[in-house]
């Protein structure tokens, strides 16, 4: 990793890091704001919504876990996303790694329906969809959001696989048919280690996917207890027109799981990146 | 492309077929059946209640000549275009600059690029929210203090600046997936390739532009895609920034379908606007992905 | 914490309820996300299970505005609860047009119920001589200004349009918005809309469309109106970009006292209990319009929600008992008590119960009124509601002239009967 040409900080490089502090700033300041705009009062924060809060005030916090269940709405979020990525990195990384490697005659129509597949829009299946989970007891459950929901994250993903796949040499998948390993041993043995950190990166973006979705879950969940946090939290905020700090307190909390998710995820990213997994 | 060993040929085929049985069986369940369903029901006026009325392809000509479904529609790829200028080049610029001008940021800059991907659109939208309110807002209390008064307007109440404000929110918030990716790209590009042309005495712009973006085409594309399919797609921050309005000013093919079919209840024509942009969707997908391919090969 | 056991009863109940048991009575509700909501509904639920032990209730709460949505999936895909929250006027409408509402006709001539309704009220849940709902609660419209603010400028209440104009004026030199609005989701223009409308023309202008009377039409004075509320836009009366703000961001700007005044619904009081130190709500009547044809002590005032029952419920009998119980003055006593919301029961809206602004609105301002007409959004058709709010959107920003918004909104209203 360490460059052998010696690089000296130069005027250029205090540019750059100027212009990508000032970038990333703008786009970080909303969530400084959230953050202090939490601890002031009411009050406070109707006199002026962008000074500081003179004091620490922790009711916001309280007031928003105590009234709107968002404890309850994140670990119904969880489950779905988690069911949710489970399913599409499973599914995708075997039908991304048979479009890249297998070359059969049908294949480019498996490629074209995926292609399609993937513009289309959630709203097209939405009635329809409400329709089928009632007939097979799914309505109202985890399951039947994370069913749907895997399946319209699939083509993407798919093609993040098979575009990964696509960079590795064929010799790598050669040398096992040679020595006779099954095409299941292959994919196991050889594919699927180097895989990894691709199905990481495929698993974070349908993490995000997942988290953020907002239509299936709203649409099929009526049971407040089963609600996940994106809907639940427009429920909250929506209501409580008066206490903004609490508002934005309920929305810190929706933003925060993620957040501790995606530093704990942070790390094996990176490390999987040094591994040079990408392209080598 | 063909093995030159046939006998591998149907081995091959089975495999593939079983590779991607999983996936194709919940593509068809999920996605295509309902679609095919929702097909049936564009035939029909249905309030979503009552018994639904056949009115055959009514319901498509009343589409071809719905001006806000067309205007929609445009949007929809202004922000495909947007995406790819203000996210995906964005983004590789970012890398590019994160990864080979100070690295020794480039992880803290990441994390931070990376919040608002973490973060739901719906958050960022009620955020932003904020930011822009004509009166406690931050972009008129900025535009004030460097006295710019004159530019002090209601972004996302006025017909003429609202879809813009949403499209700058997007690009922030999305920024950070690509710029994710294109770092992943980036950092693999073998470094004796760079100090081969530092040594010709190559600046930082040429090393990207004949370097870093020929290295990492394939993440190009890649990332074009998702950003395309991601445009097209786009709902909640709309829906929650402008909700369309006003007046139709900001409107985007699903916040209109959305209007129709749980605001209107015309069941039948919302499942016609869906149908007509999978259609034309589709299409252009295709086409996009398939020039793309064309290139990537040559 | 009353939430808190509300929620651990409301998970016990879905395990319970799931699969639904046989018997079970399943009721859906909005009362959810709001803390006098959840107390109200708490309240009510609490109590009905004491006193009708035998009837078992598989319970769904929603909150109000992804209810219409899950409402009408569950209509649309066949699947009703037995008994539910229903808003009236179109979206009841578009229901009873599917022949999915179970008449209460019946019942409601029985021990007197009928008569325990305030007339004009149960008059909105009735489509085509038959009633479909029972009305909860209702909602009218009225200015609302800060006392202690109109005491320190030396601003008096205005009785006339015009005296409402010059006070409008005086506030704008003196740096305040005078109208606070948030216009995003396009109900919030609607009162400025229908107020201009009843006072040229009279009460009752979209419901003739609904109940399909030949006559019907908005009159040159829609486009009056609307050109009247297009001027006050011009004269930059509204907030900056009020097409863009939410309710809520239009509240902060009326709250905070940067804005003198704001046209909105009685929850102001609801929404107004947080306010700054020195916050004094007060409310005046729409002021009248000189030359206007019609009454001009009419009120914007209409049915927010209602309770109807499923023809596909199994067990009619019971459905009838619970939807009793919820509009028992003991129960809507209580809901005016929380939800400071005046409600449809006649007596319910005790002055002890409703506090002294909504009291005063109640026993003054409604008992005086000649009519009170009911929200046009939501008496119109779903699909003419989305014209109307567009328009009203497209008319206030100058996008779309007077007369043909008029025209925009007569066509809808024309179109769907």
């Amino acid at each position: 990793m360490t460059p052998t040409v010696v690089h000296r900080w130069n005027r250029t490089n205090s540019i750059v890091l100027a212009f990508l502090t000032l970038h990333v700033l703008m786009v970080i300041f909303p969530f400084v704001w959230m953050i202090y705009s939490t601890f002031k009062t009411n009050r406070e924060f109707m006199r002026s919504v962008w000074s500081f809060p003179t004091s620490l005030n922790f009711d916001a916090y309280i007031g928003a876990w105590s009234g709107g269940a968002l404890g309850g709405y994140a670990v119904n979020s969880l489950i779905v996303m988690a069911g949710a990525t489970l399913i599409t990195v499973l599914v995708s990384t075997l039908a991304g790694y048979a479009l890249a490697i297998y070359r059969p005659r049908w294949m480019p129509a498996v490629e074209l329906s995926l292609t399609a597949a993937m513009a289309i829009p959630a709203y097209v299946a939405l009635v329809p969809l409400v329709v089928m989970l009632r007939g097979a007891g799914l309505l109202d459950t985890h399951l039947g959001v994370i069913l749907p929901t895997a399946a319209f994250n699939v083509p993407v993903s798919i093609f993040i696989m098979q575009a990964f796949f696509n960079t590795l040499p064929r010799e790598l998948f050669d040398a096992g048919r040679v020595d006779g390993a099954s095409e299941w041993q292959i994919f196991r043995k050889v594919a699927l280690p180097i895989a990894r950190p691709a199905m990481f990166t495929v698993a974070i973006v349908n993490m995000i996917w997942v988290w953020n979705d907002f239509l299936f879950p709203v649409v099929f969940i009526n049971n407040p207890a089963r609600k996940t946090l994106p809907v639940g939290l427009t429920d909250f905020v929506g209501e409580h027109i008066t206490n903004y700090p609490v508002m934005l307190a309920a929305i810190l909390i929706a933003a925060i799981a993620p957040l501790i998710l995606f530093i704990y995820f942070e790390r094996q990213i990176t490390a999987a990146l040094i591994g040079g997994a990408v392209k080598e | 492309m063909m093995r030159a060993d046939i006998g591998f040929a149907k081995r091959h085929n089975r495999a593939a077929l079983i590779f991607l049985a999983p996936a194709l069986l919940f593509v068809f369940a999920f996605v295509a059946y309902p679609v095919v369903y929702a097909g049936w029901l564009s035939m029909f006026q249905w309030d979503g209640a009552s018994a639904p009325v056949f009115v055959g392809v009514g319901n498509v000509l009343r589409l071809a000549g719905d001006p806000i479904f067309w205007a929609s529609l445009g949007r929809n790829l202004l922000v495909a275009l947007s995406a790819i200028v203000f996210q995906v080049f964005l983004a590789l610029v970012i890398a590019y600059c994160l990864v080979r001008i100070v690295p020794a940021f480039s992880r803290i800059f990441l994390f931070f690029y990376l919040v608002p991907v973490m973060v739901s659109e719906i958050c960022i939208g009620l955020l932003w929210r904020f930011m822009y309110n004509p009166y406690f807002g931050l972009v008129n209390a900025a535009l004030k203090a460097v006295g710019l008064d004159s530019l002090k307007r209601g972004w996302l109440g006025e017909s003429d600046t609202a879809f813009l404000a949403v499209v700058v929110v997007m690009s922030f918030t999305y920024l950070g997936l690509y710029v994710l990716l294109f770092t992943a790209a980036v950092r693999s590009v073998p470094e004796s390739v760079y100090e081969a042309a530092e040594i010709d005495g190559a600046g930082h712009g040429r090393k990207f532009v004949s370097i870093t973006v020929p290295m990492v085409w394939d993440a190009v594309r890649a990332n074009s895609l998702l950003a395309i399919i991601g445009s097209l797609k786009t709902f909640s921050l709309v829906f929650v920034l402008t909700n369309g309005g006003p007046n139709h000013a900001s409107e985007v093919v699903s916040t209109y379908l959305y209007k129709m079919g749980f605001g209107s209840f015309e069941m039948g024509y919302a499942a016609t606007i869906g149908f007509a942009q999978m259609v034309l969707t589709a299409l252009a997908a295709w086409i996009v992905f398939r020039y793309m391919k064309r290139k990537g090969d040559a | 914490m009353k939430l808190k056991r509300l929620l651990i009863a409301g998970a016990a109940l879905a395990l319970t309820a799931f699969p639904a048991a046989a018997g079970a009575l399943s009721f859906w509700h909005a009362y959810a996300g709001q803390q006098d909501k959840i107390d109200f509904i708490t309240f009510a639920l609490d109590e009905f299970a004491r006193k009708h032990p035998d009837i078992t209730l598989d319970v769904v709460a929603a909150e109000q505005s992804a209810y219409k949505t899950k409402l009408n999936t569950a209509m649309a895909s066949g699947n009703p609860p037995d008994v539910f929250y229903t808003l009236p006027g179109g979206f009841l409408n578009a229901f009873v047009k599917g022949g999915q509402m179970y008449a209460l006709d019946a019942d409601l001539a029985k021990d007197g119920w009928r008569e325990s309704f305030l007339e004009s009220a149960i008059a909105q849940t009735m489509k085509d001589g038959k009633t479909y709902a029972v009305p909860v609660d209702v909602d009218s419209v009225v200015f609302w200004y800060d006392k202690a603010l109109f005491a320190e400028k030396g601003w008096t209440v205005p009785k006339t349009y015009d005296e409402l104009m010059a006070l409008a004026e005086k506030a704008k030199e003196e740096g305040l918005v005078p109208f606070s609005l948030g216009n995003k989701d396009s109900w919030p223009a609607t009162f400025w809309f229908q107020y201009m409308e009843m006072r040229l023309k009279g009460s009752g202008v979209v419901a003739s469309f609904v109940n399909g009377d030949a006559g019907a039409t908005l009159g040159a004075e829609g486009e009056k109106a609307f050109q009247t509320i297009a001027e006050i836009a011009q004269k930059d009366y509204f907030p900056i970009g009020f097409n863009g703000m939410s309710d809520q961001e239009a509240n902060m700007l009326f709250l905070n006292g940067q804005a003198a005044m704001l046209l909105n619904g009685t929850w102001q009081i609801g929404a107004s209990a947080d306010a700054p130190e020195g916050f004094e709500l007060g409310y005046f009547a729409f002021p009248s319009v000189s030359g206007g044809a019609g009454d001009q002590s009419d009120v914007l005032a209409g049915v927010a929600a209602s309770f109807g029952i499923s023809e596909k419920a199994e067990n009619k009998a019971d459905a009838v008992t619970l939807l009793k119980f919820l509009t028992s003055p003991e129960v809507m006593t209580k809901y005016v008590e929380l939800r400071k919301t005046m409600v449809t029961v006649k007596g319910a809206t005790t002055e002890a119960a409703a506090g002294p602004v909504l009291y005063g609105i109640s026993n003054e301002l409604m008992n005086a009124a000649g009519h009170l007409d009911s929200f046009y959004d939501t008496a119109m058709p779903p699909a003419a509601t989305n014209i109307y709010y567009t328009t009203l959107q497209g008319v206030l920003d100058g996008s779309v002239a007077p007369a043909d918004g008029a025209k925009r909104l007569e066509d809808a209203l024309k179109a769907n009967k």
